[in-house]
C-alpha cells in the first residue's frame, strides 16, 4: 500500500501526488525491492530518464523507514545526481559570478534538510512527492535570498544615476521596448525564445526583474480600480517607475537575446 | 493552498505556492495577499518557476563529490540506535495517542489493542504495518519487532482488577478488526489490506 501524503491545508485538505507518479508509486510497491531499485536508477546511477523524481523521493523516505541501508544510499546517490542537474539547469555558470558555490550550498542545504525531515518523519518532503521540480525551484530561491547572489554577470544598461526610475526615458529605450514587446507576455510560449530569455532575465538587477515577473504573469502596470492588483502597487511604487523599470529591462533583454540570436546565426 | 499558518516562513510559503496545481496570476495574486510580507520572495519564486527549463539533462559529477554528499546525508540522518527502538507509543501523550488513531482510520479501542500487543503481529497486514510506523515516525522493523513482543498489561490495569492482572491472550488481526466496535465501513478497508 502506498501511503497517502499527509500534510494538510485546511483550505484544501491533503496534498497529492501528480496522477502519473500515484500509479507508478503503487506499480512499484508490488515490485521486490531488489528489482524496484532497478526500475528508478539506471546501471550508471542515474535517475531513469521516465522516472519522476517524486518517486525517488517516496522510495528513499521508504527505503530510511524500512532501515533499508543498500536501497537508501543506491536511491539517495540517484536523487543527488538529479539534484546537481536540475542545478546546473537553473543556476548555470552564466547566471552569476558564483554560481558553482552557490550551487553547493543549496545542495548542501538541500541534503541536511532532507535527512532531518526522514529522521524527524516530518512533512517537510511532501512537497518534493507533490512537485520535486517546483518545490526545489522554491527552496533555491529561499537559499538564492538568503547568500546571494552576490553579482551578476552581465552589467545592467542603466544604473540609478542619471536614469533613474523618475526620469524619462530616452525615446530610444522606450522605441526599442514597444518594438520588441509588442506582442505581450504570449511571447512566452515560443520555447526557442523562453530558453534564451530565461538566463537573460536573470542578469536583470532586482527591480526590473520584479516588474517583469509581475509583467509575465499578466499584472497590468496600474488600473483605475482600487481592488485591482497592480504591479505600481504590489511593489509600492508609482505607475512611471514601474514603466521605467520595464523599458529599461526590456532594452537590455533585447540587446542579450539579440545577441543570443546573433551567435545562433553564425 | 497556502499554509493557514500566518507565521510561515518563507521556505513553507514559497515551497506552498510552487506545488499550487492552479498555476496562474490569481494564485500568486493570492498569495501576494495573504503573505505581504514574502511580496519579493513570491515575486522571485514566480518567475523563477516560469523560467523552469522543461528538460533536465544529466551533468558528469566526480565519484567523490556524490560519496560526499552521501556521507553528509548519512551523519545528518544518524544511526539507528540514536533512535528509540523500544515501545514506539511510549512517548505518546493521550492527545497524540487519539490523534494516532484519527490518522490509522481506526478507534482508540483497536490502538489499544495493538499497542498492548493484543494481536499477533504476524496476522497484521503489512500495508497497515507500514502506515503505523510512518504515524509513529519509527523505523518499521522497530515498530515489528515491539510488536512481535508478549502481549503486556495496560498501564491502568493493575488498579482496575480485583486479583492478580495478566495480560490477555493474543487474537488475529481480523479477529481484532471485527471485534472492536469499528464501522462497517472501517472493517472492510482493514480486512482488504489482508488480502
Amino acid at each position: 500500500m502506498v501511503e497517502p501524503l499527509r500534510k494538510v491545508s485546511k483550505k484544501h485538505g491533503l496534498y497529492r501526488r501528480r496522477a502519473e507518479v500515484q500509479s507508478l508509486l503503487e506499480r512499484l510497491d508490488l515490485v521486490e525491492a531488489a528489482d524496484r531499485i532497478g526500475e528508478l536508477v539506471d546501471a550508471g546511477g542515474e535517475l531513469r530518464a521516465n522516472v519522476p523524481p517524486e518517486a525517488l523521493v517516496h522510495f528513499i523516505r521508504r527505503a530510511w523507514r524500512e532501515d533499508d541501508a543498500a536501497a537508501l544510499e543506491r536511491l539517495f546517490k540517484a536523487l543527488y545526481r538529479r539534484v546537481q542537474a536540475s542545478l546546473a539547469a537553473t543556476i548555470p555558470n552564466s547566471r552569476m559570478a558564483d554560481a558553482e558555490s552557490i550551487r553547493g550550498e543549496i545542495v548542501s542545504r538541500f541534503i541536511d534538510r532532507f535527512a532531518r525531515d526522514c529522521r524527524e518523519n516530518g512533512l517537510w518532503l511532501d512537497f518534493y512527492e507533490a512537485q520535486f521540480k517546483r518545490a526545489l525551484a522554491a527552496f533555491s530561491t529561499t537559499v538564492l535570498r538568503s547568500i546571494g547572489p552576490s553579482t551578476n554577470k552581465t552589467t545592467p544598461l542603466m544604473g540609478d544615476g542619471e536614469h533613474s526610475d523618475e526620469n524619462e526615458l530616452a525615446p530610444e529605450v522606450q522605441k526599442a521596448a514597444a518594438e520588441f514587446f509588442a506582442e505581450g507576455p504570449s511571447f512566452f510560449d515560443d520555447p526557442t525564445f523562453r530558453s534564451a530569455l530565461g538566463p537573460a532575465i536573470n542578469t536583470l538587477p532586482p527591480d526590473q526583474k520584479a516588474v517583469i515577473g509581475l509583467w509575465l504573469q499578466g499584472i497590468p502596470i496600474d488600473a483605475k480600480d482600487p481592488n485591482t492588483s497592480t504591479i505600481a502597487r504590489l511593489l509600492k511604487c508609482d505607475e512611471r517607475t514601474v514603466r521605467n523599470r520595464r523599458d529599461r529591462a526590456f532594452k537590455a533583454l533585447r540587446k542579450i537575446l539579440e545577441e543570443v540570436k546573433s551567435n545562433a546565426a553564425k | 493552498m497556502p499554509p493557514s499558518d500566518p507565521s510561515s516562513t518563507e521556505e513553507e510559503v514559497l515551497l506552498a505556492f510552487a506545488v499550487e496545481p492552479q498555476r496562474d496570476r490569481s494564485t500568486l495574486e493570492r498569495y501576494l495577499a495573504q503573505y505581504p510580507e514574502h511580496t519579493s520572495a513570491l515575486i522571485e519564486c514566480a518567475l523563477e518557476l516560469m523560467l523552469l527549463p522543461t528538460e533536465i539533462s544529466p551533468v558528469w559529477l566526480a565519484d567523490s563529490a556524490i560519496e560526499a554528499g552521501w556521507q553528509q546525508f548519512r551523519t545528518q540522518l544518524g544511526t539507528r540506535s540514536e533512535r528509540p527502538a523500544e515501545n514506539p507509543f511510549a512517548t505518546l501523550s493521550p492527545a497524540a495517542f487519539k490523534t494516532l488513531a484519527i490518522r490509522l482510520c481506526i478507534n482508540n479501542l483497536l490502538l489499544l489493542r495493538i499497542r498492548d500487543r493484543g494481536i499477533r503481529a504476524a496476522s497484521i497486514p503489512g500495508a497497515f504495518m507500514r502506515q503505523l510506523a510512518t504515524e509513529l515516525g519509527a523505523p518499521l522493523k522497530a515498530v515489528a519487532d515491539y510488536l512481535a513482543g508478549p502481549p503486556c498489561l495496560a498501564p491502568s490495569s493493575a488498579f482496575r482488577s480485583p486479583g492478580k492482572p495478566a495480560a490477555a491472550g493474543q487474537v488475529d488481526f481480523s479477529d481484532a478488526v471485527k471485534t472492536s466496535q469499528l464501522t462497517v465501513d472501517q472493517q472492510n478497508r482493514l480486512l482488504a489490506m489482508g488480502n
